[in-house]
């Protein structure tokens, strides 16, 4: 009979515990929308923070909260924006898709080194007592910095000379800070990208002498360029891609130094959907019953 | 003998220099004159190429409260003005002047010696404000500013620093031996401005001639001279104080919160060339030294001097290869990359090190010995500095006192694991001024 005690007893009190638990639960509810997680399951997930949150989720939480379309995942692009918007009810600003370019093409074979670095290898270290590990003042270091932000891989030091992998590089801008000679920077990603890979403010003479690669401002490419969307600014050219239509002019034109490069992306056609007319109610990602046209977000009624 | 409280090392010494007599440098046939040679913002360009330019006329205007004037240091032609590599690291820009040979003082300057005593207190300071001086010891702090604290501060101590500290360089032993009477008066000068404050002046005992030259010398001035135990970084100017005084400088404090002025002695000697003679900075003391140089020597060369042409003056470099050029001391000094570094108004001396003489060994992780903290005369952990720095957790850094680091190289001189912790520690402080620029950037 002595074992009942105990097994009645335990009963009891899991009882009391389970009856403050299902108090609790109702009690201190915490109304979360569903849209949140769905809208985070959507997103690519790999808190980058180019967004500008420090996270997917914070991202998802903040749109639904806020619904500011001016604030877009640039690493889902156009799709994803499409498709978040379409969730939301409301027309998000459109996201180009970017890129990670580097700067600079000035590797240790068209550049000579300066001096023999033995301290700790990071560009902002060498920066101390170097201009740069080579004799260019403006391009790239050359150690690496940049490598460790990367948590996708797309970047890697080859012969002096930071490269970018297109197939890697998710667009995230995470590295941009991390170079202290602002060498790499985000662009749109277009299928036919024409880069100026230097930003070598010496006059021509003066750059010739230190990089067989460095633009030298002969000004060649503006002349070819037949839409005027090549310029020379402080001694270097830059292409202006509003205007820059891909017909590859200014590449053909560049005959002294190759300093404008051309790279292909590989580019998925931007959606154009057509309205989809869900049944049911348009406004929420979940088939509801709720009325047609209810306020973008949960059905009314059935929250929580 | 007095000496500062806590940390401090004492390296060797190998003062080979300390009996060579100042050596005038003749000019060189061409000198680049950087823009930036001082603390604050660069001087303003006000010659074009092609202008004529007389020795000691000024070439660049202050920019600004904290900057200071720059002066040709020689009579002849701008040849042009271009980026140029700088001590400091990076590409500065400089002006080049060819000599004409004649060396002429622009009119009015290299007067005859006037007395000091009838000047008043607000011209000594034009005076010194427009012949360009700045803080001769390696912080380039414009003098005039300087010499001007804040109203409420009262000053009683006006210290000469005469340390000298760092190993190889014997430039400020010298002035104080061979240019007694100008570093006297100059360091009168200085002390006119605060009123009632004593004068002290400490030297450290590896210079004993000088000494007692200066306690024979001083003593009409009513200067008292102080005998200091040879300890690096002596010379610091919170060590310095504490060594002299017994007084110590805060956190955060400067030198005037405590009542003290510290002044080099080469500074002290460019006052006195700036108010009785009117003569700008255009020339400077420095030792040239270490083991790949052929002649050892202390030189008086003109600012915008080129680093090769130190070596011409000193008969060449031993070797075919120089492993290490320095300009500054081998302990707070910055290791160069280029011959054609020129001499600025902060440059002590130049020194050129072989090989066999670099610790060059590959960076091991840290043993937690605590040996740097025993020598760190700011009294910080430099371990924890440098191991937070390179997991790139600088932001930590600051609660551990990273500002009041002053780099004096201790710690990284006595790590048994051979770590960069003073490069690890100037890491640190550029990528959190760089974080503090961007987030004050993206705040706007």
């Amino acid at each position: 009979m002595e074992i009942f005690v105990p097994i009645l007893s335990l009963s009891a009190i899991t009882f009391i515990l389970g009856l403050a638990i299902l108090w609790a639960s109702k009690k201190f509810h915490v109304n979360r929308d569903p849209l949140i997680d769905t809208l985070t399951a959507m997103l690519p997930g790999v808190n980058c923070g180019a967004c500008g949150y420090p996270g997917c989720a914070q991202f998802a939480e903040n749109m639904v909260k806020k619904r500011d379309p001016s604030k877009i995942c640039p690493v889902g692009g156009s799709e994803l924006s499409y498709e978040l918007g379409r969730l939301l009810g409301i027309k998000l600003d459109e996201a180009k898709p970017v890129v990670c370019v580097a700067l600079c093409n000035g590797s240790g074979k068209t550049t000579k080194f300066l001096a023999e670095y033995k301290g700790i290898r990071d560009c902002w270290a060498a920066m101390q007592i170097l201009p740069s590990l080579k004799q260019c003042g403006y391009g790239c270091v050359g150690l690496g910095s940049c490598v460790s932000a990367c948590k996708y891989g797309a970047l890697k030091i080859k012969d002096g000379l930071i490269v970018v992998d297109d197939q890697r590089c998710i667009g995230c801008g995470l590295c941009i800070v991390k170079c202290p000679q602002g060498v790499l920077k985000m662009t749109e990603k277009r299928e036919k990208k024409f880069l100026v890979a230097c930003r070598s403010e010496d006059k021509g003479a003066a750059t010739r002498k230190y990089c067989s690669n460095g633009c030298i401002a002969c000004g060649l490419c503006v002349k070819a360029c037949k839409y005027g969307a090549v310029k020379v600014e402080n001694f270097c050219a830059v292409i202006d891609d509003a205007k820059c239509v891909s017909c590859g002019d200014c590449v053909a034109a560049c005959r002294m130094v190759k300093c404008i490069h051309l790279t292909e992306y590989d580019i998925k056609p931007v959606p154009v959907k057509p309205e989809e007319k869900t049944p049911g109610c348009p406004s929420c990602p979940v088939n509801c019953a709720g009325p047609a046209g209810h306020e973008p977000g949960p059905p009314p009624g059935k929250a929580g | 003998m007095k000496t500062f409280r806590s940390g401090g090392i004492h390296p060797e010494e190998n003062k080979f220099t300390s009996g060579s007599p100042i050596e005038e440098m003749p000019v060189p046939a061409l000198l680049a004159v950087p823009l930036l040679q001082h603390i604050g913002k660069p001087a303003k360009a006000l010659v074009a190429v092609n202008d004529e330019v007389k020795k000691g006329q000024c070439i660049g205007e202050a920019d600004g409260f904290v900057s200071a004037r720059i002066h040709a240091p020689t009579s002849g032609k701008v040849k042009k003005i271009e980026k140029h590599p700088h001590p400091g690291g990076q590409f500065a820009q400089t002006i080049f002047i060819e000599p004409d040979g004649k060396d002429e003082w622009l009119e009015g300057l290299n007067t005859p010696e006037e007395d000091f005593n009838v000047l008043p207190a607000e011209e000594k300071l034009l005076r010194i404000k427009n012949a360009g001086i700045v803080g001769m010891g390696g912080a380039g702090f414009p003098a005039h500013v300087k010499f001007s604290p804040p109203k409420d501060k009262k000053i009683d101590t006006l210290i000469l620093n005469g340390a000298e500290c760092e190993p190889y360089l014997t430039a400020d032993h010298r002035l104080l031996l061979e240019n007694t009477d100008e570093v006297l008066k100059g360091l009168a000068i200085i002390s006119s401005f605060f009123k009632g404050a004593g004068v002290v002046m400490g030297i450290e005992e590896n210079k004993p001639d000088a000494i007692a030259l200066m306690t024979e010398k001083a003593a009409p001035y009513g200067f008292q001279v102080v005998t200091l135990k040879a300890r690096y970084p002596q010379g610091g100017e919170k060590q310095l104080i504490n060594a002299v005084t017994g007084r110590s400088v805060g956190n955060g404090q400067l030198p005037f919160d405590v009542g003290c002025m510290v002044s080099n002695v080469a500074t002290a000697a460019a006052v006195y060339g700036a108010v009785c003679r009117t003569r700008p900075l255009i020339d400077r003391v420095l030792t040239v030294s270490g083991n790949a140089i052929k002649k050892r020597k202390n030189v008086r060369a003109r600012i915008g001097t080129m680093f090769s042409d130190l070596v011409t003056h000193c008969g060449g470099l031993g070797l075919k290869r120089t492993n290490l050029l320095i300009s500054g001391g081998p302990m707070m000094g910055k290791a160069q990359y280029s011959f054609e570094v020129p001499v600025t108004k902060t440059t002590s001396g130049v020194l050129f090190i072989k090989e066999d003489r670099i610790a060059a060994a590959k960076e091991r992780p840290c043993l937690r010995c605590g040996r740097c903290e025993e020598v760190c005369a700011a009294g910080l952990k430099p371990w924890v500095l440098g191991n937070l720095s390179q997991k790139g957790e600088t932001e930590k850094t600051a609660e551990y006192g990273l500002s009041q680091c002053m780099e004096c190289g201790s710690c990284s001189y006595v790590c048994p694991s051979k770590r960069d912790l003073v490069h690890w520690i100037k890491y640190a402080k550029t990528i959190n001024a760089d974080i503090k620029k961007r987030a004050v950037k993206s705040g706007n």
